[in-house]
């Protein structure tokens, strides 16, 4: 999983273009949007679109996405059972 | 200085020209369909495309094909034309006159038909030669040297209010004296990559749309063209021409809050509608029909809705979207829905918002069915764009002394 | 249009193949030899926050450096009118959407790169990070797109309905555009890239203030005509779009040869080079060259410029000494 975690973030700071962060400037636990991060909805739909191409998994409503991007480990749990690539 | 409306011309789903456009209006039948001519694998999607392929265009404008195979040409070439002969404009009158146009995707459909090929090659075969054409000053262009001897010729990109803006630029080139007659509109071609752009953003419906509608779900997207011809008080005198209508007032402000959003209380949509009136030195209550932008997504119209309200409180007008006949035809909106606008004024009836079934609120009823005769005298006519570009304009019934 | 309301230069920045954000072009040039030159990039980091740098293209940052500093420089913090010019627009952007659907076929797909392919992303951008709610448009004609823009800022202000405008002209190009450009643009010398941003107003309180006393554009004239109009005013310096090049030169040449007097000339593209907002960097040096006049001369400089020979844009600078126009 510590693997995934990693290469989730890797993947995230490379689809969201957030230049000068590294994977340790990331808090596995810590909220994407609003605080934390502070991404917002288009990086939302970068995120579904990441989602689809590396780990094969389509999400068709942004709406249900909204718990699954909460943090980083929220994802890597998601994508961990859900993947098909 | 009074700005009139003397000619126009239109291709849509609806049909080619203003008569067949009037029939659907007044029938109450939609444009929108599966997709059959652009090629995609979203045939999901419904779309409002104009019905011919564009070997038919160009054999019905007599135009060589394929060398004017861009299809944002021939339907621009088609309602320009329209436009130019509905206003009795002769060449000697075109000699002076000039064409301002919007458009944002251009000759983008030759270039996603080339584009790899070119691109593996690196440019090294002809395939390359087929981009030149991508730019959207090229399209328009070529409408105007497909349509008559125009002196000054240029383009607005302003996405879903391009041909407003031309509209709006064309009515200041008239104000300022540079000329008196302008051709203005816009026109725009359904392409894989604005279809897969609108798809990337979640945005587009995979059923009729829904303007206005509680469980609205986003675009249908469409394609067309559409000009009107914009005229100086002393050239329809001189002329001896009848106008269409008066183009009162007009304004362009922007949203300024994101590149694909609309600010929830509908800033930008707002300050257009009330500096149009401000301009038409008309009240909100002098207002007899609101053409919407109504692009049937859950955060347009719930914007859109909101300004209408902080402007009209309970009393708003009678409003409409017109895009679930259409489709949204992106730059072309802004002169489509005019040219819808300007049908409304001269035959005394409101389009109606088809697809329409459950209110977002209260006071947002739009006008359904097909039995609306009205004595209609001043139109508001909205076009909002992405980046926040948020047009209005508004037509009245004219008073010509 | 009132004839007393005049409009003036405020501020203006540009980025380019020259270095960016300041004037050092003009006694210590970057000479090149390579067909294709791309911008020397400001340094934005104090310009715009990082959270909103990490979606921008190069356009974009560029864009937005020339505006906020000439925004800084003139003083006016929310212009009321923000009108741009673009040839191609976001053409990064565009290319690497167009790369993913050949790779990608119709589905993952990136939303930003689309969101911020528009032509009019630039003057969107702008008024979002100023908010801005005045007029803003996006001009895309080719050669003249910058022409275009400053067309409708100028006959605004010169009619009342703003007091003043920011204008740009911002064009990119990316390494295959490059490529394709060599074979659709045989006429360029050497392509480049521009992002030039100014603000007019009706006033200024500076007395080196250069004044736009005129623009037109024109499509397809007759050269007797342009001609005839250039006859008019004997006095000015011509700024024209020669680049060296035959097929972009004729046309200059050809007007040249009509008129009844001989002017001195100057230019811009060897400096510059070529793109669809190349014309930006005429206004920009003619405006340059003007205001560093003598205060005892009164200046005047005409651009003309021409778009594949079929679009022409004329306008008319002019710089008194010692004035001052309340704005």
């Amino acid at each position: 999983m510590n693997e995934l975690i990693d290469k989730l973030k890797t993947q995230i700071i490379e689809a969201l273009n957030l230049e000068d962060m590294t994977i340790s400037d990331i808090d596995t636990e810590a909220p994407l949007f609003g605080s934390g991060l502070g991404l917002d909805s288009i990086d939302a739909l970068e995120l579904i679109v990441l989602l689809e191409r590396e780990y094969g998994i389509k999400l068709t409503n942004p709406a249900e996405s909204k718990e699954i991007f909460r943090s980083v480990a929220t994802i890597a749990d998601y994508v961990s059972k859900n993947r098909t690539k | 200085m009074k700005i009139f409306v003397t000619g126009t011309g239109i291709i849509s789903a609806l049909g080619t020209g203003t008569g067949a456009t009037l029939q659907s209006l007044l029938s109450g039948e939609s444009g929108i369909d599966v997709i059959r001519h652009l090629s995609t694998g979203h045939k999901e999607f419904p779309a409002g495309e104009v019905a011919l392929p564009n070997e038919d265009i160009a054999r019905m404008l007599g135009v060589g094909y394929p060398e004017n195979g861009l299809r944002t040409v021939l339907l621009g070439i088609t309602a320009a034309r329209e436009a130019v002969s509905s206003a009795s404009l002769a060449d000697t009158d075109l000699a002076d006159a000039a064409f301002v146009s919007g458009t944002t995707v251009g000759g983008m459909d030759k270039t996603e038909k080339y584009f790899k090929s070119a691109f593996d090659a690196e440019s090294k075969t002809e395939d390359s030669l087929e981009l030149k054409y991508n730019d959207c000053g090229y399209s328009s262009g070529m409408i105007a040297d497909n349509t008559g001897p125009f002196s000054m010729v240029t383009t607005t990109s302003t996405a879903c209010s391009s041909a407003a803006n031309a509209i709006i630029f064309g009515a200041n080139l008239i104000k300022s004296g540079v000329t008196d007659i302008v051709v203005a509109g816009g026109a725009e071609a359904l392409t894989k990559f604005h279809l897969n752009g609108f798809n990337t953003l979640m945005i587009l419906d995979k059923n009729t749309c829904r303007p206005f509608d509680r469980n609205r779900a986003g675009i249908n997207l469409g394609e067309g063209a559409a000009y009107i011809v914009l005229e100086s008080e002393e050239s329809v005198k001189r002329r001896n021409v009848r106008p269409v209508a008066e183009l009162s007032g007009y304004a362009n402000t922007c949203d300024a809050y994101h590149q694909t959003a609309t600010s929830e209380n509908g800033e930008g949509a707002y300050l257009a509608m009330r500096k149009a009136m401000d301009m038409a030195r008309l009240s909100p209550c002098d207002i007899d029909y609101v053409n919407a932008h109504g692009t049937g997504t859950p955060n347009n119209d719930a914007s859109e809705l909101a300004a209408m309200e902080r402007i009209w409180g309970t009393q708003i007008p009678a409003f409409s979207s017109t895009k679930a006949f259409t489709g949204h035809t992106t730059s072309a909106s802004g002169s489509i829905e005019t040219v819808i606008c300007l049908l409304a004024l001269q035959h005394g009836f409101l389009p109606p918002n088809l697809g329409w079934r459950t209110p977002i609120n209260e006071g947002g009823i739009p006008i359904t069915g097909t039995d609306n005769q009205r004595d209609i005298k001043n139109i508001i006519n909205n076009s909002f764009g992405f980046g926040g570009n948020d047009s209005s304009l508004i037509f009245s019934k004219c008073q010509l002394q | 249009m009132n004839k007393e309301t005049r409009c003036f230069v405020l501020s203006m920045a540009q980025v380019s193949c020259q270095k960016p954000l300041c004037d050092e072009w003009i006694d210590n040039p970057c000479r090149y030899t390579d067909y294709f030159v791309r911008s020397q990039e400001p340094d934005t980091r104090n310009l715009i926050p990082p959270s909103e740098a990490r979606r921008m293209s190069r356009i974009l940052k560029r864009a937005l450096a020339t505006s906020i500093t000439a925004l800084n420089e003139s003083g006016i913090s929310h212009p009321e009118a923000i009108i741009t010019g673009t040839g191609t627009g976001c053409m990064e952007n565009s290319e690497k959407f167009l790369i993913d659907l050949c790779r990608y076929g119709e589905n993952c797909l990136k939303p930003t790169l689309f969101m911020q392919s528009t032509h009019n992303t630039i003057s969107s951008l702008i008024a979002i990070i100023l908010k801005c709610h005045g007029y803003n448009n996006t001009y895309s004609h080719m050669g003249i797109s910058f022409e275009s823009a400053l067309l409708d800022a100028w006959l605004q202000i010169k009619s009342g309905m703003i007091r003043n405008a920011l204008i740009g002209a911002h064009d990119e190009v990316t390494p295959f555009m490059a490529l394709v450009m060599e074979r659709t643009h045989p006429e360029f010398a050497f392509i480049s890239e521009t992002s030039m941003s100014a603000m007019l107003s009706s006033g200024s309180d500076s007395t080196s203030a250069c004044e736009i006393k005129d623009i037109k554009l024109f499509h397809k004239p007759d050269m007797e005509k342009l001609a005839a109009l250039l006859n008019e005013d004997t006095d000015p310096m011509l700024m024209l779009g020669i680049n060296g090049n035959p097929l972009n030169d004729a046309p200059y040449l050809e007007l040249l040869e009509n008129l009844d007097y001989s002017p001195s000339t100057e230019q811009y593209k060897k400096t510059f080079g070529d793109n669809f907002s190349s014309s930006a960097m005429a206004f920009y040096k003619g405006v340059r060259i003007l205001e560093s006049c003598g205060d005892d001369k009164t200046g005047r400089i005409t651009l003309i410029n021409h778009s594949e020979g079929s679009d022409w844009s004329i306008i008319r600078l002019q710089r008194q000494p010692g004035e001052i126009v309340k704005k």
